[in-house]
């Protein structure tokens, strides 16, 4: 199976009143089909890897290839289109827009990318279906629980059939159950096929879901273990 | 320094753009009121102030060299009811000749200098004339002549004066001759056609009204031989003239002054409480480190009051300096000296005003995030708006309309009270342009119903003769109305005329003798707009504008009497028409209603399309000296209307502008508050076009709203300020035609205003939005 994701010497640094790296130099490849689980104490520039692997934030240094395509080579709005065409993302706090309903929430992506209405109604009210809020789909965030707006959030980022979903502690602001729910839902869509990365600080989490680690360190890359076979892979 | 003051001026620090935004406001209204109040309090009787200033002569009177000689006039300056006199001075026609072989006659008066105990010049270029060849011209004939100092003037054929050097341009405030040269280089000639006259200008210790003046002028009249007198006129139809202008001026400033400065006032309430709102939690964040209520209120006073008194103290000068331009043409209009105009109280009393609207808007929106416990002011300003628009979002949602433009439609309503101060915003500006672009169209039927520059381009006056009544003083008799009325016939650039003679007739409850001009021949042509009814049509019908109805208190159908040198004339009112002469106590009629043979003493004349009416007139006054040939002048009136229209352009602008301003800092404020959902919108794939487009969208809907609003509300202002201008000015009605300026095109353009004001005021914000870092955005949730 192919590199759905390529990362080449990729920095990133903050310039403020005094320089910040936050990620120096690091290269790693993912599969397709592969769920990687990115780890690391705060501030140790995990949350800026999944940025810049999901288009949101440029490297300083490096280059980025997902699915084929040099993220360094896009404009702006070339970004945008990458964003809600190949990839989809879930994070920490939801994120979800508080004045739309459930449907309205996941219907956006595929709006923005010009899904006609009945088709775009289609698939979210099947993902919202899928993962058991089919009932909220009228609700506004504010009336749903944690647990129900991670769902929400999931079925966003899933509505344009991503090739790849990133993950940003979304177990993070749950409750144990909740958070149980949302790794469920994450197994299975891996299952699937769907390639995921994961960002969490979770150990237990990461070596129960995820089949690679990869540990960061001062926005270095300091370990990356294959957690089906429980060894290192590589560590350049 | 304190605490409170380095707060302020940390947050002014910090929040630049809101800081940039107060201070342009308030630049803005500050420079607006100033410029509005300066020219308020400057346009106040200009006349008066000049007539002070120049000694202006109340009575200025000629008398016929022929008759009676300077020693005689000079002891007539003390009669009694004369407190100064100058004069008398020497006038004889002064034919000149132009270039292409036209010859203009002008009246050139024998004068020793500018100054005097009556009627002082003001030099406005060169010196005065030192020399027999050297002469002075007033500004109009050098506005006519399109003379400038140093050019000659050429003397016609068997003209007793020299060529003469224009060392001079000279201002009066009376019926000042055309030119001055020194007393001995006028000619006394009492022989030919042109004769010499001798003007005197006299101040009088009464001189309130016309028949104080007449009484005064008969008792000079009674030292000198019989016949003596040619003419006399007092300063009362220049300041006539001129308050009216400024009499227009004045309620159209009066109430732009005011719209300015309430919208003004409007907007930087909007711009300070949105603000103050926006900074909810800081406040809380400040009470919860130990700054009392008060010290709240100070730190915010300190940020809205420190911008807002340096846009003040730029706004204020370059107000000043901004209203200079406006004086001067005033002054030129006129012919009046130009001053430096400033009026520090009602510029004082104006920004004083702004900045206490600002002060209350800070208190008044600070007070209730004051009395907030801090927990609550630090949750409340936190927290995302919620609860607000949301049926609104659903409904625009379901339009058939990309996603980007409907969510930026439903965001629109989300916050009301936002909502209602932006549709305000653009509602002042759209209501402005429309007001300013509905008053200018309307000012220029005004001044077309005024000038009736296109229905009358020359006039031609005849005399019976010094002495009579007819013609302009000074000028010769010698061609009867017959010869006159086929010689206009004759020109090939005749396209119609219309002769005419005036009476002064004696109608019930007109409180002076009505002048009644008759016209000979169609007369419908002649420019004077219509406000209720037609014009006459045969004997014994006529027309008369408001002021005559409410005067004589008469209704349009009405039967009058009107005497005539003790014969009844009954005339029928059939038309109320729009006409500014005089005191408009008026009647205009058909020749035939005079009785008798009557010979008309003046001519109105339509040219053909092309011809330059100088040309005409100089080829009339060449084959015939002793008629009166007129190119009218429009006594300041194109400059008073250039002048109206620039002020409304300059005052509209500014105003769109604050609007522009108001709309720009609540979407600001939106987008600030908006920033977290932008983000997501970026980082789930929205492009930085949509998210302008999407912002653009959430004011589009306000604009039409606003436009909607605006544009009556812009009509509504001018109908009631054109009616005011109207009766204030003459106590004339309005002709509907004047209100009925307003095109379909013209409407959809300021539909396409009030849009395009909104649209203007959210770009930058929306292009900033667009250009946001969305991990920086959401890492600070």
């Amino acid at each position: 199976m192919g590199q759905l994701v390529e990362l080449t010497n990729v920095s990133k640094v903050y310039s403020g009143d005094r320089q910040n790296v936050a990620l120096d130099s690091v290269s790693f490849g993912i599969q397709a089909g592969q769920v990687t689980a990115i780890m690391g104490p705060s501030g140790s520039g995990k949350s800026t890897l999944l940025n810049v692997i999901g288009g949101l934030d440029r490297p300083t240094k490096g280059t980025v290839m997902v699915d084929n395509t040099d993220l360094d080579r896009l404009s702006e709005a070339g970004l945008a289109r990458f964003r809600r065409t190949r990839v989809g993302i879930i994070f920490q706090f939801f994120n979800l827009l508080n004045n739309l309903t459930a449907l309205d929430n996941v219907l956006i992506p595929a709006q923005l990318a010009g899904v006609r209405a009945g088709e775009a109604r289609r698939r979210a009210n099947d993902l919202l279906e899928r993962l058991g809020i089919a009932a909220h789909r009228d609700h506004y965030p504010a009336r749903l629980s944690g647990g129900q707006r991670q769902r929400v959030a999931i079925a966003r980022a899933l509505i344009n059939n991503p090739t790849l979903l990133l993950a940003d502690e979304p177990t993070g602001a749950l409750d144990s159950h909740a958070g149980e729910q949302v790794m469920t839902i994450l197994a299975e869509l891996n299952r699937g096929g769907q390639t995921i990365v994961l960002v969490t600080h979770d150990e237990q989490l990461a070596r129960a879901s995820a089949s690679r680690v990869v540990r960061l360190m001062d926005g270095a890359l300091v370990d990356d273990r294959d957690e089906t076979v429980r060894g290192m892979v590589r560590v350049r | 320094m304190s605490a409170v003051l380095r707060k302020s001026l940390a947050d002014l620090r910090r929040r630049k753009v809101q800081t940039v935004v107060i201070a342009l406001v308030l630049f803005l209204s500050s420079l607006s009121a100033t410029l509005a109040l300066t020219l308020l309090v400057a346009s106040d009787a200009p006349f008066d102030r000049a007539f002070d200033q120049a000694q202006g002569a109340h009575l200025s009177m000629t008398f016929a060299a022929s008759a009676v000689t300077e020693s005689q006039l000079g002891a007539r300056g003390f009669t009694p009811g004369v407190i100064a006199h100058a004069g008398p001075w020497k006038v004889v026609p002064w034919a000149i000749q132009e270039p292409d072989g036209r010859t203009f006659l002008e009246p050139l008066a024998g004068r020793d200098g500018p100054g005097g105990p009556v009627d002082r010049l003001t030099l406005s270029a060169g010196r005065w004339a030192q020399r027999t060849s050297e002469v002075v011209i007033s500004q109009r004939t050098a506005d006519e002549l399109g003379t400038q100092v140093g050019d000659t003037l050429t003397s016609a054929s068997g003209s007793p004066l020299p060529t003469m050097t224009v060392v001079g341009i000279a201002n009066g405030v009376g019926n000042e001759p055309a030119a001055w040269t020194l007393p001995n280089s006028v000619p006394l000639v009492t022989s030919s056609k042109l004769q010499t006259t001798y003007l005197m200008d006299f101040r009088l210790v009464h001189a309130a009204t016309r028949e104080e003046i007449s009484s005064v002028a008969d008792a000079i009249g009674a030292g000198i031989p019989p016949g003596a007198v040619l003419d006399s006129t007092n300063y009362l139809d220049a300041k006539l003239n001129a308050d009216r202008t400024t009499s227009v001026m004045i309620p159209f400033l009066l109430a732009f002054s005011a719209f300015a400065l309430l919208a003004s006032a409007f907007i930087i309430a909007n711009l300070v409480s949105g603000a103050v709102i926006a900074g909810t939690r800081d406040i809380g964040i400040m009470k919860s480190v130990g700054f009392t209520p008060a010290q709240v209120v100070a730190v915010l006073a300190g940020q809205m009051l420190i911008p807002a008194l340096v846009g003040c103290l730029a706004g204020v000068p370059v107000g000043i300096l901004s209203s200079q331009p406006f004086l001067s043409d005033t002054a030129h209009a006129f012919n009046l000296p130009r001053t430096f105009g400033v009026a520090p109280i009602a510029d004082g009393l104006g920004v004083g005003g702004i900045l206490l609207v600002v002060l209350i808007t800070t208190l008044l929106a600070s007070s209730r995030a004051g009395r907030m416990s801090a927990a609550s002011a630090i949750a409340t300003g936190s927290a995302p708006a919620t609860g607000h628009g949301y049926r609104v979002a659903r409904l625009v949602a379901s339009l058939p309309l990309p996603r980007a433009w409907t969510l930026g439609g439903g965001e629109s309503l989300a916050r009301p009270a936002r909502t209602a101060m932006t549709v305000a915003a653009i509602l002042i500006g759209v209501a402005t342009v429309t007001f300013s672009l509905g008053l200018s169209q309307s000012l220029t039927l005004v001044k077309d119903g005024l000038t009736r520059a296109r229905q009358v381009q020359v006039f031609v006056s005849r005399s019976d003769g010094p002495g009579g009544k007819g013609g302009p003083a000074s000028m010769p008799a010698g061609r009867s109305d017959q010869q006159t009325a086929a010689l206009i016939a004759a020109q090939p650039a005749t396209a119609r005329f219309v002769a005419e003679r005036q009476v002064d007739v004696a109608v019930a409850r007109a409180g002076q003798p009505v002048p009644l001009t008759a016209y000979r021949g169609e007369s419908s042509w002649l420019g004077y707009p219509l406000i209720h009814g037609r014009w006459f049509g045969a004997q014994g019908e006529a027309v008369a504008p408001t002021a005559f109805f409410t005067r004589t208190r008469q209704h349009l159908g009405d039967t009058i009497t009107a005497n005539l040198d003790g014969q009844d004339l009954h005339l029928v009112l059939v038309g109320e028409i729009f006409d500014m002469r005089g005191d408009n106590i008026l009647l205009r009629t058909a020749w035939g209603t005079l009785p008798g043979n009557p010979e008309a003493q003046e001519y109105e004349i339509q040219l053909r399309p092309g011809t330059s009416a100088n040309a005409y007139a100089g080829t009339l006054q060449s084959a015939a000296q002793e008629l009166g040939v007129r190119v009218p002048g429009n006594g300041g009136i194109d400059t008073a209307f250039i002048l109206i229209n620039s002020t409304l352009a300059g005052l509209a602008l500014i105003l769109a502008l604050i609007a522009l301003a108001g709309v720009f800092n609540t979407v600001v404020l939106n987008t600030r508050e908006k920033a977290r959902d932008i983000a997501i919108l970026k980082a789930i794939g929205m492009p930085p076009r949509q998210v302008v487009t999407m912002i653009l969208a959430s004011v589009a809907l306000l604009g039409i709203v606003g436009a909607t609003a605006g544009i009556p509300a812009g009509m509504a202002l001018h109908r009631n300020i054109l009616t005011l201008m109207g009766q204030i000015a003459s106590s004339t009605a309005i002709p509907e035609s004047f209100f009925n300026v307003f095109s379909l095109g013209m409407l959809v353009l300021l539909a396409a205003a009030g849009i395009l004001i909104a649209m203007l005021g959210a770009l930058l914000p929306a292009q900033w939005a667009a250009r946001s870092r969305v991990t920086e955005v959401l890492q600070t949730e």
